[in-house]
C-alpha cells in the first residue's frame, strides 16, 4: 500500500487512482472494463467521474475526483459538491497552479472534504500546499516520503551539529514554528500586522 | 525605518535553518540539482560564471549603518572586498562559495536581512522611492505600504512558484523614480476627491524580450483592499499565465493576451469572489506600519546657503549634480555615486560600505537608500553638513559629480560576472566613458540617461534609457543594440532599436555620433536629449551612426 503524507504524518493510503486509459478501454459487448468493487476507493479523473458516477449509487464510499492542476472549477461543481476527496495532479514541482486550484476550492466552493496533492511534488512544498487546504499529499518520487520525514525530523529533534560553521551551530538548528507566517492559512487568512501591535 | 519584531525574526530563522538543510541535502546528493534549483533560487542563490552568485533583498532600498556594516564584514570575510548594487535596490554578492551560503544567511539574519525570493519565479523584492519620505512632490511615503507588501509576499504559500518571477514597486510622489510602469504591478499611492487614500494600480509591465508599459486597471483602490486585490492579481496571473514558453510567462504577456480590459474584469471578478472572505488592513495596522518611517527630528534651521564660490570647483559641481532639494528646510539629499572610474558601476567595497556607514552614523540619521540607477543616497543631510561630508567622501571616492548625466550609467555586471549574459557590458561603459571624460563636456549634455545590458533579460533597463545598449550573441561574436528614446520619470517610454547591431569597438564612436547630432540639432542647450530626440525621431541618428562607417 503506497505511503503519503496527511496532516503531517506518513499514512498508508487506499485510494487507488483509475487510469483514464484503463477505464476507456470497452470489451466488444461493450463493457468497460473498470467495474468498482464495494469497499474500494478510487479516485476518477474528472472526465470519466460523471460516465461511472452512477455505478456508485449506493457504495458507502463514493469515488474521489482526480483534476488535472489546470482544471476549470466551474466546469465541475456539481461532483465537487458530492464528492469525499479531490486530489490535483501535480505535472512538475515547478508549476505552481495547483497551489491556487487548492485555495480556491477551500475558499470559493467550501469544498470540507480531503484535498489531496499528488504528482511531481517536492517534499519542500509540503509547508505550502498544507497552508493553501491541502491535507494529504502522495509524491510521485517514494524517496521523498523519507526526505519529508528527515525535514520534519529536523523540526522536532533537537540539533545534530553537522555544519562547519560555528555560527549555525550556536543558533538553534531546527524551526521552532515552522507554521509561523505573515499571512496566516487559506482556512485562517489574515493580514500581516494583524495582532502584532497593542491596539 | 522598520524594525523586526519576533515574528520577523522567526520567520526569517526558519528560512535560514531551512535553506541550510536544503543545501545539506543538495550538497549530499539527496536533492537533485534540478529540484534544488527553485529552492536555492527562493534565496537568491545563482550558480554564475566563476561562482555562485548572492542576490541580497534590501526592501525598498531601505539599509541601516549596522546593516552596511554587516555587508562588508560579509564582503571582506566570504567575497572579494566588493560587492554590487542592483538596478532594483538588491545587493549582489558575485564571489561566494557554495557551501558558505547558509553561513551568510545566518549573518545577514542577524541584522535583519534575508535573501528570500530575491530571484526564481515568484514575488520578489518590492522596490519604490529612494527618495521617500524627503522628496518636495511626495503625496504620501509608500514604505509603510512596501512593508506590508514585504511581509504579504515573505514565503506566500499559493505564490512561490509562478509561471515566471513577479515585481512589484510603489510610489507616492509626481515623478516616479522607481519605473512602476515597467514593474509587474505598479502602485500609485493617492487621494481620492473625498480625501481617502488608495492606489492606481498598474499591470502588465516588463521589459526583457518583449518590453511593455503596464496597463492601468484600476484607478482607485481604496487602501483597504491593497492585499486582497493584490491576491486577485496574482491568482488570474498563476492559474492563467503561460507555462509552455518562459518567454512568454511574464504577466504582460497574460494582460496582452487578453487585452486589458478582459484581464481587469477577470481580476475584478476574483477580488469581489473574495471580497467577503479576505481580511482588509485596518487603519490602525496600516498606522502602525507608518509609525515606523515617521520623520526623524530635523532641527529647525534656515535654508540658506553660504555662497559657495569660496569653496574647490570640485565641490561647487558636485553640490549641482548631487545634492538635491528636500522638503524640510536645512537639509538636503544626498547622492553619493557609484559611478567613479576606478570602479564598475554600482560596485562598492568592504572600504565603501563601512565608510557610508559611519557618515550615514554622522550625517544622516544612521540611514542610506540603495537607488535604481546603483547609488547610495543619504536622504537628511544639514545644509551646515554638506561641505564636511564632500570632504570626508572624496578620499573614497563617492563624490564623482555626474548624477543624472551620461557619466552615471546604469549596467549589470555582464558577460564579464554573469552566467546568463550574451555579452560583456563592462568594457562597453568603460570605451564610452573614455570619450566622454571632460566633465564640462558631460555637463554640457544635461540630464542624459546610458543604460547598459549584457543579455536580453535586461537588468540595467536599458529599453528605458534615453541612450539604451544591449548585448547580443551573433555566433559566438559579442555584438550591441542601440536603442534610443526611452525615459521613466515624470512619463514613461521604450527606447527603439536604431538600427543593425554593431562590434565591441564600434559602440563607443556610434554613440559619439549620436551625441553629436544631438548637440548640433537641439534647439538650444536647455533642450533635453530626449525632447530633441522626439522632436527628431531616429532619422538623423540613424544616419549618423550608419551613413559612412557601418
Amino acid at each position: 500500500m503506497p505511503q503519503i503524507i496527511k496532516k503531517g504524518r506518513v499514512v498508508n493510503d487506499d485510494w487507488h487512482i483509475v487510469a483514464e486509459e484503463l477505464a476507456i478501454l470497452d470489451d466488444e459487448a461493450g463493457r468497460s472494463s473498470f467495474v468498482p468493487k464495494h469497499g474500494d476507493k478510487y479516485l476518477l479523473p474528472a472526465p470519466l467521474w460523471n460516465t461511472f458516477f452512477p455505478q456508485f449509487l449506493g457504495f458507502s464510499t463514493l469515488p474521489g475526483l482526480l483534476l488535472d492542476h489546470q482544471v476549470e472549477l466551474e466546469d465541475i461543481n456539481v461532483a465537487v459538491s458530492l464528492v469525499p476527496i479531490i486530489a490535483i495532479r501535480f505535472s512538475s514541482f515547478m508549476d505552481g497552479t495547483g497551489f491556487s486550484t487548492g485555495a480556491l476550492l477551500r475558499e470559493r466552493f467550501s469544498f470540507s472534504g480531503e484535498l489531496r496533492a499528488c504528482g511531481a511534488i517536492l517534499p519542500d512544498q509540503v509547508n505550502y500546499l498544507m497552508r493553501c487546504g491541502f491535507d494529504s499529499v502522495a509524491f510521485n518520487d517514494p524517496h521523498s516520503v523519507t526526505q519529508y520525514e528527515k525535514i520534519q525530523g529536523q523540526a522536532v529533534e533537537q540539533p545534530k551539529a553537522v555544519a562547519t560553521d560555528e555560527l549555525i551551530n550556536n543558533t538553534r538548528n531546527s524551526p521552532r514554528n515552522a507554521s509561523l507566517s505573515y499571512q496566516g492559512d487559506v482556512s485562517r487568512p489574515k493580514t500581516p500586522f494583524q495582532r502584532r501591535f497593542g491596539c | 525605518m522598520y524594525q523586526y519584531d519576533d515574528l520577523d525574526r522567526e520567520v526569517v530563522r526558519n528560512r535560514v535553518i531551512q535553506f541550510k538543510g536544503q543545501m545539506d541535502r543538495f550538497l549530499s546528493g539527496e536533492l537533485s540539482e534540478e529540484a534544488f534549483l527553485p529552492l536555492r533560487l527562493q534565496n537568491g542563490l545563482y550558480v554564475q560564471k566563476h561562482a555562485p552568485m548572492l542576490r541580497v533583498a534590501i526592501p525598498y532600498g531601505m539599509l541601516s549603518s549596522d546593516q552596511l556594516r554587516a555587508l562588508a564584514t560579509i564582503c571582506q570575510e566570504y567575497d572579494r572586498g566588493y560587492c554590487h548594487i542592483t538596478t532594483r535596490q538588491n545587493v549582489q554578492f558575485n564571489w561566494v562559495a557554495l557551501n558558505e551560503v547558509p553561513a551568510i544567511l545566518a549573518q545577514l539574519e542577524r541584522v535583519e536581512m534575508h535573501a528570500i525570493q530575491t530571484s526564481g519565479n515568484c514575488i520578489r523584492n518590492t522596490t519604490s522611492d529612494p527618495l521617500a519620505g524627503v522628496a518636495c512632490d511626495e503625496v504620501i511615503d509608500p514604505r509603510p505600504y512596501c512593508e506590508i507588501i514585504r511581509q504579504w509576499s515573505s514565503l506566500h504559500p499559493e505564490f512561490a512558484f509562478l509561471p515566471r518571477k513577479f515585481k512589484i514597486a510603489v510610489i507616492g510622489a509626481e515623478e516616479d523614480r522607481a519605473s512602476i510602469r515597467l514593474h509587474d504591478i505598479g502602485l500609485k499611492v493617492v487621494r481620492s476627491e473625498e480625501g481617502e487614500l488608495g492606489f492606481q494600480v498598474w499591470t502588465g509591465g516588463g521589459l526583457g524580450r518583449t518590453p511593455m508599459l503596464a496597463s492601468l486597471i484600476r484607478n482607485f483602490l481604496p487602501q483597504r483592499y491593497l492585499l486582497g486585490y493584490l491576491k486577485a492579481i496574482l491568482r488570474v496571473y498563476n492559474q492563467y499565465g503561460r507555462r509552455d514558453n518562459k518567454y512568454k510567462a511574464r504577466i504582460k504577456i497574460l494582460v496582452s493576451a487578453l487585452g486589458s480590459k478582459q484581464f481587469t474584469a477577470q481580476v475584478e471578478q476574483e477580488f469581489e469572489r473574495n471580497f467577503h472572505i479576505d481580511p482588509q488592513l485596518s487603519d490602525e495596522e496600516i498606522g502602525y506600519a507608518r509609525s515606523f518611517f515617521s520623520s526623524p527630528s530635523y532641527q529647525i534651521l534656515s535654508d540658506d546657503m553660504e555662497p559657495i564660490d569660496q569653496y574647490p570647483i570640485a565641490y561647487q559641481q558636485w553640490l549641482a549634480r548631487n545634492v538635491r532639494p528636500h522638503k524640510v528646510s536645512g537639509y538636503r539629499i544626498v547622492t553619493l555615486s557609484l559611478k567613479h572610474i576606478s570602479q564598475a558601476p554600482g560596485d562598492i567595497t568592504t572600504e565603501q560600505l563601512r565608510h557610508i556607514a559611519t557618515l550615514a552614523d554622522r550625517y544622516s540619521f544612521g540611514e542610506v537608500r540603495t537607488t535604481q540607477q546603483q547609488n547610495i543616497v543619504l536622504a537628511d543631510v544639514r545644509c551646515s553638513d554638506l561641505y564636511e561630508l564632500w570632504l570626508e567622501s572624496e578620499p573614497k571616492q563617492l563624490v564623482t559629480p555626474t548624477v543624472g548625466t551620461l557619466s552615471d550609467t546604469v549596467c549589470c555586471p555582464g558577460g564579464d560576472f554573469c552566467g546568463l549574459a550574451n555579452a560583456r557590458s563592462l568594457p562597453v561603459n568603460t570605451a564610452i566613458q573614455q570619450r566622454f571624460s571632460d566633465l564640462k563636456k558631460v555637463y554640457g549634455l544635461g540630464d542624459i540617461s546610458l543604460r547598459i545590458s549584457g543579455c536580453i533579460n535586461a537588468c540595467a533597463h536599458h529599453h528605458i534609457a534615453n541612450i539604451g545598449i544591449l548585448g547580443i550573441d551573433k555566433k559566438g561574436e559579442e555584438f550591441y543594440q542601440i536603442t534610443l528614446g526611452g525615459k521613466t520619470g515624470y512619463e514613461s517610454a521604450i527606447g527603439k532599436v536604431l538600427g543593425p547591431s554593431l562590434p565591441l569597438e564600434k559602440i563607443a564612436p556610434a554613440i559619439d555620433k549620436i551625441i553629436q547630432v544631438y548637440v548640433a540639432q537641439r534647439v538650444d542647450e536647455g533642450e533635453t536629449f530626449s525632447s530633441t530626440y522626439e522632436r527628431l525621431g531616429k532619422g538623423p541618428f540613424k544616419e549618423a551612426v550608419y551613413a559612412t562607417d557601418y
